[in-house]
């Protein structure tokens, strides 16, 4: 019996895939941490035996997954990985290998230059293109993503704080705004971002319908490059809110009331009030929020992916989209050293600032030093 | 006691308050009738009552009135996905508003069912999804532990580096991932992505977990101690149930983030028979065909039930995310 | 000629022979990667169901849908890690360029006949070698009318402008004519009508000459100037407006046929479907769609048993007379092999097809033509978004072809 794809056979294939891998998970784990501790505390004789055996499997998947990826990069940008040396890298290819080294310093210098100049025996012509318009250099790039950033983030913020502070005063239907307001946050990324790219169509779009309804011009959301940035960065805009508004409310409800008391009897007024207590206290959850915000938003890639795909003229693009575009997308050119180079950038970027902003906030020392 | 509510300009003009209050119930009345008035006169279009209510409701109520514009914002494009989901064939693209389109039909969840796999798509995330939050909770709450409790060499850097993982570009993984993947012969089966799933929401969960566990006090485990438990066993007996809403939260996060995962599937699952209603979907109005209808339907079936989670649980949201951050 | 065709037969009888023995031990499971629509595969996986039941029973093929990019991409990054590749590729050839360049296919000479394909095997070659054979040839675009609003094909664009006209006049709901707006696979025609190409005779790319600016213009006018069609229209906006009735004519390719021919996929098509050459240009020429086909490549992973199936398979599903009719007709598309033909009587849609296929130019398999979409994508968007001249469209993409070059 087979309905829709799904048969007690393909159930129970599934599961015989799935049960036996978590059952082998919790097994390993548990046979693992006690074979790590009896080692680490016998034979090494660490103090720190149960700490390290109770994060290993952390360790092991963080590694596999993620500082393997990271190496595999690394390594890619040190080599000359394109089509036409493709048989030098793959185990199956064929053709002979022209290449005298697969990885080099050599190597690594031509791709990170790439991702900024466009050199040419030598000698630095200007910015070079990451994409195929002029436009797609490296700071016009990294301008529109400093851009999207700022502008997602500050909206974020503002909009989520002004409704965790409506949310936070006496008011009827608490429960159902709550309820109401947090949905962008649960609806799944790729659906988010198709329906509102049809919402957007200039003719069929509701907002265009909305637009005319209300005696506006329509407006081509997708053809036009401000627009389109606009729309892109609405919708990122409409899907962040909940999670600041969630993270505020919830700090603000923790914010004990004899505070506000005190300060009215000092005279205080609204913003005041805001400004001298709430903000100040707020404080340990803002600048996390903000801090993961800017990570998140900076490397944000699927909503523009969907919605725009980085067009019309390549004007939508961010830093990670036009290397997802560079690597993956209808004009990659499969210059895979290249393309790791670019992305160590974007990240290092990303790393740059984080280091900077978590040492001049000091907000997160919270997390790693209590 | 601890409202702002006190923050409303009655506390100084309190002698004009009544009479300004009545003014304004008098204004919404007005501004409802007339986009009452408006909508008969335009044949029926209800557009006007609405923006007429809702201005009505603005100038009485002023804060009901911003919260129900910012929940109609949230909850628009939702019910536009219900009412393209019950579009008939023929009418997919129309630039109606109607809710419920003229001519509603099941057809696109009938023909979900019958023409596509749906239910093998749902079954397969379904099972990865599971797999992963249950995994990733399991590894992160004893990693989480571990961060919270002692000091160590090497901790802070660890720390740091879970930060940094969060900071590297999607694309970055993905080919490595691949690699990864087809070397362990894993691409038509779907233990490859529950693998690479888990380990990405690994760090993010242990932040959450660790922000949690430092809020609880360590004399609740050593006072269990004395009673003769050893700390594995206080761990499990104390920390693990006091720490419910931060689990709950991160196995939330993490079924979510599963769930919805499209670019790691697609360049991981090499096979139909483990499709993810993700990739399902989004073949239904890839190059080749642009069913709409199929693609409202089954993305009404696989956001309700999360949807539903969620706001159920948006109380946990706000307790397990912030609690403790902020000391009076 | 007859003693060919004998050699063929006993060919044809040795690796059928083969296929059985081999079936005889085990059946095969097959995965074929293909960048075809949801229609022409399942015409596909029931051509499968026969060859095995003659040839490997219980065998079975696993079609794996792709889009072209995904395509390209997933193959190149199985080919990377050195695992995963599937045993057959399915796709239009100017993707086979890029795969042999990374050597990541099987030459085939050795393992069919090519002679059996006398139309389009050239756009599968490269360096003399071939590395896919036809399913069928064409994968070109076309008029396509709804004959219920538009009695007869617009022979020129000035026709086909006031025939469009006239049905929005009729029914203010309706659209004329739309296509896929933004993409340069439905530009470079007219280019081409416009006596354009994307190599010069020296063989080097050349993005700016007058016909490509007269392209750019012509495409530009046609929405700013006559407003001739939507504001804005992709792919999927064209094809969902005449499978529902709502557009009278569009441009699409031979793969959409066998859809619009199904009444239930396409409710206002079926019967009402018309097929006809592009109109022509006011300098007398038609545009010139690329044309070249879909391609089966096999790749270097491919081996033993598996080689042995898919080798038999292939063959059978492209030159087997039966199955070509099954295959490339029953989808809407056009023979790549001489045995099977088009008959205008039973078949006026495909004879119609056939004619548009003869005004085509053939699409090199030659990587670089990458470079030409890409650089050309961006500055046609610009200009159907009347941002950007069409002098300086050409002149940008040329700069950007350049550079692509380079690499």
């Amino acid at each position: 019996m087979e309905f829709s794809g799904l048969s007690g056979d393909v159930i129970l294939g599934t599961l015989g895939q799935i049960l036996p891998l978590i059952v082998g998970i919790i097994i390993g784990i548990i046979a693992l941490e006690v074979g790590m501790y009896l080692f680490l505390a016998r034979v090494v004789k660490t103090k720190h035996a149960l700490p390290f055996t109770l994060l290993a499997p952390a360790i092991i998947a963080i590694t596999l997954f993620m500082v393997y990826p990271l190496i595999f990069n690394v390594l890619l940008a040190f080599s000359d990985l394109k089509r036409s040396t493709f048989p030098c890298y793959s185990p199956v290819a064929l053709g002979a290998c022209e290449l005298d080294h697969l990885y080099g310093l050599d190597y690594a210098i031509k791709n990170f230059t790439d991702v900024f100049f466009r050199v040419r025996d030598g000698e630095i012509l200007g910015w070079g293109r990451l994409l195929r318009t002029a436009d797609s250099t490296f700071p016009v790039l990294l301008g529109r993503t400093v851009m999207w950033t700022v502008a997602n983030v500050i909206f974020h913020f503002t909009i989520g704080m002004g409704l965790a502070l409506i949310m936070n005063m006496k008011i009827r239907f608490k429960g159902i705004y709550r309820a109401l307001i947090v949905i962008p946050w649960a609806i799944p990324g790729v659906i988010v971002g198709l329906t509102w790219k049809q919402e957007f169509h200039a003719q069929y779009g509701f907002v265009n319908v909305l637009i005319q309804a209300l005696g506006g011009q329509a407006i081509s959301w997708l053809d036009d490059p401000t627009a389109a940035f606009i729309a892109v960065v609405f919708v990122n805009i409409w899907l962040g809110v909940p999670f600041y508004m969630v993270m505020l409310l919830g700090g603000i409800q923790s914010i004990p009331g004899d505070y506000y008391e005190a300060s009215e009897i000092d005279g205080a007024n609204a913003w005041q009030r805001f400004n001298r207590i709430t903000l100040p206290l707020l404080r340990p959850i803002i600048i996390p929020a903000i801090t993961l915000d800017v990570i998140w938003t900076f490397n944000r890639l699927d909503i523009i992916f969907l919605i725009t795909g980085g067009g019309p003229q390549e004007s939508t693009n961010i830093l990670v989209s036009a290397l997802y575009n560079a690597a993956f997308g209808p004009a990659a050119t499969q210059q895979l050293g290249f393309a790791a180079a670019f992305s160590i950038i974007i990240f290092l970027i990303l790393f740059a600032f984080a280091l900077v902003w978590i040492t001049t906030s000091g907000g997160l020392k919270e997390i790693y030093d209590r | 006691m601890n409202s702002t509510a006190a923050a409303k300009p009655a506390s100084r003009s309190s002698l004009s308050d009544e009479g300004y209050k009545q003014l304004r119930q008098y204004g919404a009345v007005a501004l409802l009738v007339g986009g009452l008035i408006l909508t008969v006169t335009n044949g029926m279009s209800w557009g006007y009552a609405i923006i007429g209510a809702w201005l009505g409701l603005l100038l009485w109520k002023p804060l009901h009135g911003i919260l129900v514009f910012y929940s109609a914002i949230s909850v628009y494009p939702v019910l536009r996905v219900i009412s393209i989901s019950l579009r008939p064939t023929d009418g997919l693209l129309s630039r109606s508003l109607d809710l419920i389109p003229p001519g509603a039909t099941f057809n696109s969840f009938v023909e979900l069912f019958t023409e596509e796999e749906f239910l093998r798509w749902v079954w397969n995330s379904l099972t990865i999804t599971v797999a992963v939050s249950l995994i990733g909770i399991a590894i992160s709450a004893t990693g989480a532990y571990a961060f919270s409790r002692w000091r160590f060499p090497g901790r802070r850097p660890m720390l740091i580096f879970l930060l940094t993982t969060q900071m590297l570009p999607a694309s970055m993984l993905l080919i490595p991932i691949f690699v990864i993947v087809a070397q362990l012969n894993l691409t038509n089966n779907v233990l490859g992505l529950v693998l690479a799933y888990t380990s990405t929401a690994v760090p993010f969960s242990i932040w959450i977990l660790k922000g949690y566990y430092d809020t609880i006090p360590p004399d609740l485990e050593e006072a269990a101690m004395v009673d003769g438990c050893q700390r594995m066993e206080a761990f499990y007996k104390v920390i693990l149930p006091l720490s419910t809403p931060a689990l709950s939260i991160v196995f939330l996060f993490n079924f979510l983030a599963a769930w919805a995962e499209f670019l790691v599937a697609k360049v991981i699952l090499q096979s139909n028979a483990v499709m993810t209603w993700s990739l399902g979907l989004n073949e239904l109005i890839g190059t080749f065909n642009t069913d709409w209808g199929k693609y409202a339907a089954g993305s009404v079936l696989v956001t309700l039930p999360v949807l539903l989670l969620f706001m159920w649980q948006s109380k946990y949201l706000i307790s397990g995310l912030t609690l403790g951050s902020v000391k009076g | 000629m007859s003693r060919s065709k004998t050699l063929l037969f006993a060919l044809l009888f040795l690796l059928v022979l083969g296929a059985v023995s081999v079936s005889a031990q085990d059946s095969v499971n097959l995965v074929i990667w293909s960048q075809d629509g949801d229609a022409n595969n399942v015409v596909l996986a029931e051509q499968f169901a026969v060859w095995a039941e003659a040839v490997a029973p219980g065998s079975t093929l696993e079609i794996v849908q792709k889009e072209t990019e995904v395509l390209r991409n997933d193959v190149l990054t199985a080919g990377l890690a050195g695992s995963g590749l599937p045993d057959l590729i399915l796709g239009p050839n100017d993707a086979i360029g890029v795969y042999e360049d990374a050597g990541l296919l099987m030459g085939l000479d050795e393992l069919f006949d090519t002679s059996m394909y006398p139309y389009n095997l050239g756009a599968a070659q490269i360096g003399g070698v071939t590395y896919g054979v036809p399913t069928n040839a064409g994968n070109h675009l076309m008029l396509m009318y709804n004959k219920s609003l538009v009695a007869e094909a617009p022979q020129t664009w000035e026709d086909l402008i006031a025939a469009a006209r006239a049905v929005e006049e009729a029914n203010p709901d309706l659209q004329g004519f739309a296509y896929n707006l933004n993409e340069p696979f439905w530009f470079l025609p007219f280019v081409h009508g416009f006596g354009g190409t994307t190599y010069a005779e020296d063989g080097s790319m050349v993005l700016d000459s007058e016909a490509w600016v007269n392209a750019y213009q012509f495409v530009q006018d046609l929405k700013f100037v006559e407003e001739a069609v939507p504001e804005e229209c992709d792919y999927a906006c064209a094809n969902d407006l005449f499978k529902e009735g709502s557009v009278a004519m569009i441009l699409n390719g031979d793969w959409a046929i066998a859809e619009y021919l199904n009444v239930e996929q396409s409710p206002a098509l079926g019967e009402n479907l018309g097929v006809a050459p592009w109109p022509a240009l006011a300098n007398g020429e038609r545009p010139k769609p690329f044309t070249a086909g879909k391609f089966i490549s096999i790749p270097v992973t491919t081996a033993d048993a598996q080689l042995e199936a898919a080798v038999s398979f292939v063959t059978w599903l492209t030159t087997d007379a039966a199955a070509v009719e099954a295959y490339a007709i029953g989808t809407g598309r056009l023979p790549a092999i001489a045995a099977v033909t088009v008959d205008p009587a039973v078949d006026p849609i495909l004879a119609a097809s056939n004619e548009a296929l003869a005004t085509g130019v053939g699409m090199p398999a030659d990587p670089t033509l990458r470079c030409m979409w890409d650089s050309v994508r961006p500055n046609l968007e610009g200009v159907m978004s009347n941002s950007v001249t069409a002098a300086d469209a050409a002149m940008e993409a040329q700069i950007a072809a350049e550079e692509c070059l380079e690499g």
